[in-house]
């Protein structure tokens, strides 16, 4: 394996061009999503941090808040994982605007409901890595989406056993959007192993 | 009285009655509970991989089903429990996602219960519960108190094996 690559020894110029590219990911993907919800989307700078297991599946509120999880597993040039992830009630909301119900509802997830979450985070992490795609000029597949509501730290373990096999931490890139009149808060990670990140590096120039 | 010991992912750490011990939002990771009824003293492990062996970068021991178990078996040990006193529960090793074609990780659940349930025949420790697999996370808390393990689990009501 290329990849005695330490990620914990990257510099601060590795760093930015990790950051750039989550930021051109999750804009294009946060972009698709405006339109097709038809409501404004601002995102916050990515950001790019080394984390404990423990600290990464507790990041999206704790491991035992409940979350909607999309997730494709990419091959190709590069290995790993794109996740979008959203609180319960956040998904709600979400459906509930595409569907055009009243905001209020607390009705419960139908298989209809779940299906259009998973399809959205399907546009989101297609149009993340079609852009990632562009800049890079790597090929990336990626899986058919596979969704899950669950506790955080359930859903998050499963891209941290696959990383704890070459490492003791994670290196995440994640983004975060909010609605300006719609009350979602989401998250697009990325997760690759070190050797893809090697290769990102290499394609850059950096 | 004493707080609930947390274990986190890749962790150990032991117990004794009255206080508790818990791991939080377990999924396709697999948790493992040693006990013994006589003194009132536990231990649980949170293991993500099934086989240190299989893994170059092992350095971690507490990552592994294998090396996890044992070294938290000689913490026992030192701690005063005998391992013929000792009964395990255990639990987790969901199968959080439904992928399509084959993906030897799709499975690492089913693998993590696999390793625990041959190791712990290995060291003569007979599992008495377990609640493992299917395709939801676990937050599971250890009462070595009453023997008790309660699971929690989003959509499922409390239980207690």
């Amino acid at each position: 394996m290329a990849s005695d690559v330490q990620l914990e020894t990257m510099d601060n110029q590795e760093l930015d061009v990790l950051t750039e590219l989550g930021s051109i990911g999750a804009g294009n993907a946060v972009t698709s999503l405006s339109v097709l919800l038809n409501t404004k989307l601002s995102m916050q700078i990515p950001k790019v941090s080394f984390m404990t297991f423990d600290d990464f599946i507790g990041s999206i509120g704790g491991p035992e808040n409940i979350i909607a999880g999309v997730m494709c597993d990419i091959a190709g040039d590069i290995e790993g994982f794109v996740l979008f992830a959203i609180d319960l009630m956040d998904a709600h909301r979400l459906v509930n605007r595409l569907n055009n119900i009243d905001l209020s509802a607390e009705n419960m997830f139908t298989d209809f409901d779940l299906s259009a979450v998973k399809e959205i985070g399907n546009i989101l992490i297609g149009s993340y890595l079609a852009s990632l795609e562009a800049i890079t000029g790597l090929k990336i597949r990626s899986t058919v989406p596979v969704m899950a509501v669950d506790m955080a730290g359930a859903i998050l373990s499963f891209p941290a056993i696959v990383n704890s096999r070459e490492h003791d931490d994670i290196l995440r890139i994640e983004s975060q959007f909010e609605g300006e009149d719609l009350s979602i808060n989401g998250h697009i990670m990325m997760i690759a192993n070190s050797e893809s990140y090697q290769i990102i590096r290499q394609k850059l120039g950096v | 009285m004493e707080p609930t010991v947390i274990v986190h992912m890749a962790d150990y750490a032991t117990c004794a009655a009255p206080q508790k011990i818990t791991t939080i939002g377990l999924g396709s990771c697999v948790g493992v509970v040693l006990y013994d009824s006589s003194s009132g003293k536990c231990g649980m492990l949170h293991a993500m991989l099934p086989d240190s062996t299989r893994i170059r970068n092992n350095q971690n021991r507490m990552k592994f089903v294998d090396t996890g178990l044992e070294d938290l078996l000689k913490l026992m040990e030192r701690e005063g429990v005998s391992r013929r006193k000792l009964v395990a529960k255990i639990a987790g090793g969901a199968k959080m996602f439904e992928f399509s074609g084959a993906n030897e990780t799709a499975n690492i659940g089913l693998q993590n219960v696999e390793a625990a349930k041959k190791l712990l025949k290995l060291y003569g420790i007979p599992i008495i519960a377990e609640d493992t697999g299917k395709n939801y996370g676990r937050t599971i808390i250890f009462d070595p108190g009453t023997g008790k393990l309660e699971i929690k689990a989003v959509g499922h009501p409390i239980s207690y094996i």
